[in-house]
């Protein structure tokens, strides 16, 4: 788990909100380079890994994105994070708009960085409780009463701040009990760890299938998902798998139907999961023995899993999730198990994927042509029977 | 620097002694003697540098160890911790914090349910402290109390910063602030007795001054604080816009704008020859002050100033916004001006009395 443990502290660490990952994307092409044979950037700033069918060959960087007739396997996580964008700079404090989906009650007091011309550290103000009335405090704190405090004359935060830098939380990685970890930007970090993991478990197999590993941008942002659905297109793979975090049960909730953290990845199964994809993925984990939890979506599962299933033709998609609590805030916090059992689901999967499964996940076809030779043929071998008779 | 380790010293209201072993570790080097007393004040004597022919005068300064925090009141059966807020903290800075959990600093988070499961009408309400939990990552009350017990307390678990012009960020700088400014001037020698008092539970009611003002009973009293300052223009476009006329708020004090010198607050009123003698040293010696707006806050001196048959005080107090909270600001050229200005004024206050 130690390596694990740094691994999370380097990728929540970075910081890259949806728009703004270039410190994020660096990190991740660093490790695909060490674990795939070649690694493509997509136009909209996706990072693509391919590690061939029949194992690591030449190390040789293609453009090429499919050099193998090989089926094709796309594994993806996220790799933005919720953040703050500015927008105004008055007296030398900070005005901010959000870049995701935040609950503005989580954000009084944080720490944050202020990537400016310099990246300035900060704090998110709140006025101190002694000139504050009863009815104030009663006031759950929006967007309009929250400001950023870099310490600064507001001639020099104008010289180092423009409205459009972003803003993320100041927060490291905090180490609980039973190997859970708080931190911010879990969501998805956490999933880029395992991703990695699921590549290194691989590194010394042959899997039949092309393994596509995918670090998309702009989750978080848009309703779209347009990191994954370009990231898809230019792949068109045969299978598709999203890996993402999910509500835990937590503070707060008194929702038993909620996974556990500590518990192992959850497996979803719903309208936007293919049948024979959560079959399969609950079956590999059953065969080997890996604790894991099933979650039920009726429709979108709000990851990118739900637009990577409508890309292109259609691609049977799954999605593999790591439970977290108190998502979106400074505190997400996580087993790191699970990260380690989503890794270990997806490397045993898709080491066990064969030229069948690309055959069952191909859907069915009729032609009229097709049926009468396919009847035709019947018929014949019916005459042939009959006539050994 | 001392002020970065007092800030990160872990001590709330009733729990003081890790920040007194620090202090006490500094003043021996520094005064003539020091006893710790039933509530865990420090009494730290430095004696005049140059005895006079008349009495020795006696000031006691004063600045407050304790800090606002947490008390653990109950392990649920789950293994999340109920709390309740020792001090004034708003609500309303809780949710996603992280605190640090008794003598071994056991880490633990306060988490907020996501936006993604509360509705539209939660979002708009402030969840009270009782009803939220510290998270330790415990599978459940038996393993939490491995490692927590009930009447545990909590603090924030900021650590000290630098930042932006000479500015620095950290927890419980209320008042750290002012121990670190008492512990710097008793490296000096004055032709008074000086009466070095670092006390105990000022958050929960300024208890610790009544008794150390008592037992020391001196000539005059100043008190070394940090202090409100709420001077972000910017901090509430919806409201400002709402009321009309638009309510004028007052900044209380100004970071960066030297020390505030506090005229009268809830509970004092500062004793004028005192203030006046703060006043003309920092015009004399140019170093920069602002008064405090009045009658917001209190201090040590609320209490200090009735004990016995009363006592003479003053209160002089470097600036903090966001005080209270996780991550208070003080300007350090504030911290500096504090220190400057309280060396050469205290030398004053037997002729402010005497006039």
């Amino acid at each position: 788990m130690a390596t694990l443990t740094d691994s999370l502290v380097k990728f929540a660490g970075a910081h890259g909100a949806s728009g703004y990952e270039d410190t994020v994307r660096a990190l991740i092409i660093r490790e695909f380079q060490k674990l795939t044979d070649t690694v493509d950037i997509t136009p909209l700033g996706s990072v693509i890994g391919v590690k061939r069918a029949g194992g690591t060959r030449a190390r040789r960087p293609s453009r090429r994105a499919s050099a193998t007739n090989a089926p094709r396997l796309l594994v993806e996580a996220h790799m933005d994070e919720i953040g703050l964008v500015v927008t105004e700079i008055r007296d030398g404090f900070i005005r901010f708009e959000e870049i995701g989906y935040w609950d503005p009650r989580v954000l009084p007091s944080q720490n944050v960085w202020v990537h400016g011309r310099k990246t300035l550290p900060g704090v998110i103000g709140s006025r101190p409780p002694h000139v504050l009335t009863a009815k104030e405090r009663k006031h759950a704190l929006t967007l309009d009463d929250l400001f950023i405090d870099v310490g600064m004359t507001d001639a020099r935060a104008r010289e180092l701040v423009s409205p459009g830098d972003m803003i993320t939380l100041d927060r490291a990685v905090i180490p609980l009990q039973n190997e859970m970890c708080a931190g911010k930007a879990f969501d998805n970090r956490a999933s880029v760890v395992a991703l990695l993991e699921f590549l290194k478990q691989l590194q010394n197999s042959a899997p039949a299938w092309d393994i596509y590993a995918v670090a998309n941008v702009n989750e978080e942002d848009s309703p779209f998902y347009v990191g994954a659905q370009t990231a898809a297109y230019a792949i068109q793979p045969q299978l598709a798998l999203c890996l993402d975090v999910t509500h835990a049960q937590q503070a707060g909730l008194n929702d038993e139907a909620l996974p556990q953290t500590g518990q192992g990845p959850c497996i979803a199964r719903g309208a936007n999961i293919h049948p024979v994809v959560f079959e399969k993925l609950r079956q590999t984990a059953q065969r080997h023995a890996l604790s894991h939890q099933i979650t039920v979506y009726g429709g979108n599962t709000e990851t990118n899993a739900w637009m990577m299933q409508t890309t292109g033709n259609g691609i049977p998609t799954g999605l593999v999730e790591i439970p977290l609590r108190y998502m979106h805030s400074a505190v997400e916090t996580l087993a790191l198990s699970d990260i380690q059992g989503a890794a270990q689901l997806l490397s045993a999967f898709a080491m066990n994927l064969n030229a069948a499964d690309a055959r069952a996940l191909q859907g069915e076809t009729f032609t009229r042509k097709a049926a009468r030779q396919k009847r035709g043929a019947r018929k014949n071998a019916a005459r042939r029977t009959q006539r050994q008779r | 620097m001392l002020l970065e380790k007092l800030s990160n010293a872990r001590g709330v209201s009733g729990d003081e002694s890790a920040v007194r072993a620090l202090i006490a570790a500094h003043l021996q080097k520094h005064v003539d003697e020091y006893r710790v007393d039933a509530l865990g004040n420090i009494l730290a004597v430095k004696r005049a540098s140059k005895r006079g022919a008349r009495a020795p005068f006696r000031i006691l300064v004063a600045a407050h160890m304790d800090e606002v925090g947490f008390l653990i009141t109950h392990i649920d059966r789950d293994g999340l911790l109920r709390f309740e807020k020792i001090g004034g903290i708003d609500d309303r800075i809780l949710p996603a914090q992280t605190v640090l959990i008794g003598a071994q600093a056991v880490p633990g988070v306060i988490g907020l349910k996501p936006r993604h499961l509360s509705t539209e009408s939660e979002r708009k309400q402030v969840v009270a402290a009782d009803a939220l939990r510290i998270d330790l990552g415990a599978s459940g009350r038996a393993d939490a109390q491995r490692v927590i017990t009930p009447g545990a307390y909590a603090t924030f678990a900021t650590q000290f910063s630098t930042f932006g012009d000479n500015c620095a960020r950290g927890k419980a700088l209320d008042d750290r602030a002012g121990c670190a400014l008492l512990c710097e001037l008793v490296r000096e020698n004055f032709p008074f007795d000086l009466y070095a008092v670092f006390t105990t539970q000022e958050e929960i009611g300024l208890r610790g001054a009544r008794v150390a003002g008592h037992a020391v009973a001196p000539n005059a009293a100043l008190v070394l604080e940090a202090t409100i300052c709420d001077d972000a223009s910017i901090r509430s476009r919806a409201r400002a816009a709402q009321s009309f006329p638009p309510r004028a708020q007052a900044p209380i004090t100004q970071l960066g704008a030297g020390p505030a010198l506090t005229l009268a607050d809830r509970r004092l009123l500062a004793h004028k020859g005192l203030t006046r003698a703060i006043a003309e040293t920092a015009r004399a010696e140019k170093i920069p002050f602002q008064y405090k707006q009045p009658l917001v806050g209190s201090t040590d001196a609320g209490i200090l100033h009735r004990v016995r048959g009363g006592v003479p005080s003053a209160v002089l107090s470097v600036p903090a916004r966001y005080i209270h909270s996780p991550a208070a600001v003080i300007s350090l050229d504030d911290f500096q001006n504090a220190l400057k200005l309280a060396r050469a004024a205290l030398p004053k206050f037997a002729d402010a009395l005497d006039a």
